[in-house]
């Protein structure tokens, strides 16, 4: 069974504290969104459970594995084979093509080989980009780029898709095909958890929470089907 | 206490400087190098001049010569020395102080007979058979001995004898005389005639007399003395018969009384060099000059004249150092280029990394005065600090470096000796000043008020464009580059394969020229190489295991190269540089050696005045290896005079066999008929087997227009003035090669064995007793000989006591150590200044790749930094980013390093002629062909040094933005 379990998780910068003591458990098939003020947190506490930064204190499992107490090469270890990444200006590298994009996640892992190929070129498919493949960034959309991120967060296989703003820099229509494959990636049994600053969008999860004051202090059950 | 506004705004613009610290050690960095290459090279080479310049001034034994018209003996100017010795206003910038009588005249129309007569019998000498110059007499007092001018003098002097003020019937005499009649000291002459003429109201006076029975006490032999040319040589040369002034006083009343009328007495001075502006030649002839009439206005009554002794030497020396001045600033023309680009490029990366904050500011309402004005403050500031560097590094740096590699020597035992290298040159910091100044104001203003002026969202939005500067975007680079490499074609078919294309001035231009053409064009077709080769290489270079788990990440920087185009660049010019250095320093060091090699041709050169025969003498002394006999007669074939050089083949094959050649021969010695260089081995085997066949001079071959083994007709005459003059036409001799320089400084001349010469001899001179004597003797007789030693690290002393040795030899005139003329070259500074010079060109090309590399690679990186933290989110470890940066900038700066190696060795081919056109053409020196030296081994450690400097840099520069917090980097843009 796969899962995240957030305990006691608190983050300060400084004399600053960030985050209060967070506590969460996800499972298989959840779709969380997370709200908030800007500056309430809700980056930090997605940045610490993707192990790109570090906690002050609390704890964090994925899959069982504890996140804290790893060393810099653990903690790569983690993202490579827990953890998939989607930004809100998607970070693609311009040089590559989107079935490049994709593999370098692959090659990072040391998968090599026709296999993987296939499967970066599977992915691409899922998304819907089976007809642009060999296309560099800069002759995709913006959903389109979106989409080759999120194929490129999922060629690993993670437990967890994170999500920051994913859709932050799309129209509406495009940003709700994202969410969409959120849903799908999360009934077929992924964690997703995303950052938003949309309430429609965010009640496509299946759970919204809202951080505030350092701690997840409101919990709204998604109600509304958006697609 | 509230702070003063200038010194606040010094506080916050030092504060801001520190925060944006990469884009301002770009700039600083560029400021530094420039001011440093400016004023280090006119530091350089002032010091330089400066050191030639004190060696002639501690050639001088004085500096300052008085006459006094009426009343002038020996007495009253020593008593006018020695008031000025103590004369409160003099304040001590006379040193010392001598008088000497008979060694000058005012009166030129005195004519001095001195000659001595060994017994009773034999004839009298009173010339000098070396220099074939009458003695003169010169009479000196005990001060001479006493006095640093005296000492300074014999000092510098070989001497045999007792080192004291002659008695008043003794002598020192100069060795020369000593050889040529036998003495030695302690031995007693028959007689000592002196005679004086001169013409005085139209009537010519002669006084003379004689001393009986005279003692030599003492043999000197002549200073040596670099700067001669410059003035009139020491008090002492060859010509002096040395005497107590006693002598003159009570012996030679007469003479002494005829001297006193035409003024054959003077007072010599020389002043303590601490006082004056010894190293400033214009400021130091004033200072003599001032010093000169102050002296005659306070000791004498309008009838002490001075004259400066030293102004000739001076304006002499100053023609020199004008024409070597031109050439080091025309050898430092790629370096200043390099360090000006550096520096430009310095302040548009600085500018290019604040476009976004220009922009910013305008949101918030910044006017582009103000914003222009915070720039300006800020490059101020940076500017002011970046030359006082500057400066203080051009003191000391190109010293460093000359001395680290022996060109120069710099003593910096103690702090204050390091101390007093730092010298204020006005021009020095006035020129780098305002050259860095003014290259600042025009790319600040041109480049900022442009980015002031840009759109805001262009600036914070747009991607920046790529500037690949006006040559590339003209092509301007590819003609230059063309243009360039077709120079370099001709110098490599005229220097390397050795093919005469008679190019006249057009190749002198061509050598000056296409030098910078190749250079720059190069750099700039480089910039564009390293970005399309690695695509080439692309396929290969992915398949190296090493770079396997990261050759998509890499096969994307491969293919961005965009932004590091100016770097190549750097690297382009600065390894173009370095390549050059280090070849031409090493060709230019090798021709040094391989030009005193040629004029002294074996470890000792000696000449007599006439054809003697004195090896079996010479083989008698301790230490010497081998004699080779040189013996030369003259000859006509056709309408060209042609001078034959004699030499046994036999003994030097021997000698060569046994790795101890007698004479210095280089492999371009000997030449076969395609102008081929031709190993001296083979050629003297050649010459061994042959009985009638001759290696004619390179200028003989060209204008006979016969080929190798071809027949040719030689007159012989000898030049003897006792022999018939006509000639004996010696038939069918024939033409065995081409003899390209013979060593010894027989420059022209043609060769052929003994054996031959022998033949020539016999058949020219069969009424000649002395001639014939000689053939049956069967022994050569010759005027010069080429000595090999057993030692070949000799001390100095070593050298000059078997060079004295050799002096006693009976007819020997002259010697010339190679060791000795090498220790010279070392000491005066100017041999090696350009060797000294391209090793500091090669240094800061060095220090100018890697600076460069630091800080523009910390730019490109920083702007790199989302990107690795992107791939660091998705699972990257830190080693792989590294890998990553390392493997990209590996590819780029070893294609950079060799398309650099290239152009540097292209270019020093070609400068090559320019470097032989100054030496043989414009200083008129004794050189050979300057044969280009390709230092492989040196070139590969440079280009190795280079890449591992550079990807330390790299390192260096990517630990920030590998380190980033990768939430900031994710979304810092």
């Amino acid at each position: 069974m796969k899962s995240l379990v957030v305990s006691d998780l608190k983050k300060s910068f400084g004399e600053t504290p960030i985050l209060k003591g967070i506590n969460l458990e996800m499972n298989e098939g959840d779709f969380w969104a997370l709200m908030g003020a800007s500056g309430s947190g809700k980056s930090t506490l997605l940045n610490i459970i993707g192990a790109l930064i570090d906690a002050s204190s609390g704890k964090i499992t994925i899959d069982n594995n504890p996140l804290h107490d790893l060393n810099d090469n653990e903690l790569t270890q983690m993202r490579r084979d827990h953890i998939g990444w989607v930004f809100q200006d998607f970070l693609l590298i311009p040089e590559l093509t989107a079935k490049e994009n994709v593999q370098i996640a692959l090659d990072l892992a040391g998968k090599k080989g026709e296999e993987y190929e296939n499967k970066a070129i599977s992915l691409l498919k899922l998304v819907g980009l089976e007809e642009r493949i060999d296309h560099f960034p800069e002759q995709l959309s913006g959903g389109q780029q979106q989409r080759v991120a999120l194929a490129r967060a999922l060629v690993n296989d993670p437990t967890i898709i994170l999500a920051d703003e994913p859709t932050g820099n799309l129209d509406t229509k495009t940003g709700e095909k994202i969410i969409s494959i959120f849903k799908e990636l999360a009934s077929d049994g992924k964690i997703v958890l995303m950052v938003t600053h949309d309430v429609k969008l965010a009640h496509a999860a299946n759970k919204v929470f809202v951080l505030k004051n350092g701690q997840i202090n409101e919990e709204i059950e998604g109600k509304e089907e958006i697609i | 206490m509230k702070l003063p506004p200038i010194k606040d705004n010094l506080i916050q613009l030092s504060k801001t400087i520190f925060r944006t610290r990469r884009r301002a050690f770009a700039l600083i960095s560029g400021i530094i190098l420039a001011t440093m290459i400016l004023s280090g090279i006119v530091l350089y080479s002032s010091v330089l001049e400066q050191n030639a310049f004190r060696s002639i001034v501690g050639e001088t034994d004085f500096e300052l010569k008085f006459d006094k018209t009426n009343n002038e003996n020996f007495d009253i100017l020593n008593d006018i020395g020695s008031q000025i010795l103590s004369d409160s206003e003099i304040d001590g910038q006379i040193d010392d102080y001598t008088v000497v009588a008979g060694r000058f005249g005012s009166n030129s129309r005195t004519d001095f007979d001195i000659n001595l007569q060994l017994t009773n019998n034999s004839d009298y000498v009173n010339r000098n058979s070396r220099l074939n110059t009458p003695f003169r007499p010169l009479f000196v007092d005990e001060r001479f001995f006493t006095s640093t001018i005296g000492n300074s003098s014999l000092n510098q002097i070989l001497y045999e004898g007792e080192f004291r003020l002659p008695n008043t019937n003794e002598i020192i005499i100069p060795s020369p005389v000593a050889t040529e009649m036998g003495l030695v000291p302690g031995d007693i002459i028959n007689r000592l005639n002196i005679s004086l003429a001169t013409q005085i109201d139209n009537q010519r006076q002669l006084k003379e007399n004689s001393l009986t029975n005279v003692t030599i006490i003492g043999v000197y032999d002549q200073a040596l003395c670099d700067f001669c040319e410059f003035f009139d040589g020491p008090i002492l040369d060859y010509t002096n018969i040395i005497l107590n002034y006693d002598t003159l006083d009570d012996l030679y009343r007469n003479v002494n009384d005829l001297m006193l009328e035409t003024g054959n007495f003077e007072l010599l001075l020389s002043i303590d060099e601490t006082k004056f502006s010894v190293t400033d030649p214009d400021n130091f002839v004033e200072e003599l000059n001032t010093l000169l009439n102050k002296i005659s206005e306070k000791f004498g009554d309008d009838d002490l004249i001075g004259t400066n002794f030293i102004e000739g030497a001076i304006q002499g020396f100053t023609f020199f150092s004008i024409f070597i001045s031109v050439t080091y600033v025309v050898i430092s023309i790629p370096v200043i280029f390099l360090s000006l680009y550096v520096l430009t490029y310095g302040i548009t990366v600085s500018l290019e990394e604040r476009r976004k904050e220009i922009a910013i500011k305008k949101v918030q309402g910044g006017s582009a005065s103000q914003i222009f004005k915070e720039i300006r403050n800020e490059t101020l500031l940076i500017y002011v600090i970046g030359i006082i560097l500057g400066y203080i590094l051009a003191n000391f740096v190109p010293f460093i470096l000359t001395g680290s590699t022996g060109f120069f020597e710099f003593n910096f035992g103690t702090v204050s000796e390091f101390i007093s290298y730092v010298e204020f040159n006005l021009t020095s910091l006035l020129l780098s000043t305002a050259v860095v100044g003014l290259i600042l104001i025009f790319v600040i203003n041109r480049q900022g008020q442009s980015f002031i002026k840009e759109q805001i969202s262009s600036a914070i939005n747009s991607k920046r464009e790529t500037d690949y500067g006006f040559l590339r975007s003209t092509n301007l680079d590819i003609i230059f580059f063309i243009i360039g490499f077709i120079g370099f074609g001709i110098s490599f078919t005229e220097q390397i394969l050795r093919i005469d294309l008679d190019g006249g001035i057009t190749l002198v231009l061509i050598n000056i020229v296409t030098p910078f053409l190749i250079w720059i064009g190069g750099a700039f077709i480089g910039s564009r190489i390293v970005k399309i080769v690695p695509q080439f290489l692309e396929p290969i270079y992915l398949r190296i295991y090493i770079v396997k788990d990261i050759a998509r990440m890499l096969k994307a920087g491969l293919r961005r190269r965009g932004d590091i185009n100016k770097l190549a660049i750097v690297i382009v010019l600065s390894l173009a540089i370095s390549s050059l250095a280090v070849i031409q320093g090493f060709t230019d060091e090798h021709q040094i050696n391989r030009d005193l090699e040629y004029s002294v041709g074996s470890d000792y050169k000696i000449t007599t005045s006439t054809a003697t025969n004195i090896s079996s003498i010479l083989n008698d002394i301790d230490g010497l290896q081998n004699v080779q006999a040189l013996p030369t007669i003259s000859g006509r074939i056709l309408s060209s005079d042609i001078s034959i050089v004699g030499i046994d083949p036999q003994k030097e094959i021997d000698a060569l066999n046994n790795q101890k050649p007698i004479l210095n021969w280089h492999s371009d010695t000997f030449l076969d008929a395609n102008n081929q260089m031709q190993n001296a081995e083979t050629a003297l085997e050649i010459l061994s087997n042959s009985e009638d066949g001759i290696f004619l001079s390179n200028d003989l071959f060209s204008v006979l227009s016969k080929n190798v083994g071809d027949v040719i007709n030689i007159a012989v005459r000898l030049d003897n003035p006792t022999i018939n003059s006509s000639e004996i036409i010696f038939q069918d001799v024939e033409i065995l090669g081409i003899i390209n320089h013979m060593p010894g400084g027989l420059s022209g001349h043609s060769l052929t064995s003994h054996n031959l010469l022998y033949d020539f001899v016999n058949a020219s001179i069969e009424d000649d007793d002395y001639r014939k004597d000689l053939i049956s003797a069967n022994e050569i007789f010759a005027s010069q000989y080429q000595i090999d030693m057993i030692n070949d690290n000799p001390t100095i002393s070593e050298i000059l006591d078997k060079k004295e040795e050799f002096l006693n030899v009976t007819g020997v005139t002259a010697v010339s150590s190679l060791n000795e003329e090498l220790n010279e070259v070392k000491e005066d500074g100017f041999g090696f200044g350009v060797s000294g010079l391209l090793t500091l060109a090669a240094s800061v090309s060095l220090v100018a790749t890697f600076v460069s590399s630091f800080a523009f690679s910390s730019i490109i990186m920083e702007r790199r930094k989302k990107e690795f933290a992107v791939l660091r989110a998705i699972g990257a470890r830190k080693s792989q980013i590294y890998k990553m940066a390392l493997a990209e900038n590996f590819l780029m700066m070893l294609i950079g390093v060799i398309w650099g190696t290239f152009i540097g060795v292209a270019v020093a081919v070609i400068f090559n002629g320019f470097f032989s056109f100054v030496t043989a053409g414009i200083l008129n020196q004794l050189t050979v062909d300057r044969l280009i030296i390709f230092p492989w081994q040196d070139l590969i450690i440079f280009g190795t040094i280079t890449i591992v400097g550079m990807m330390t840099a790299t390192v260096l520069s990517i630990r920030n933005s590998v380190n980033a917090d990768l939430t900031v980097a994710t979304k810092d843009d």
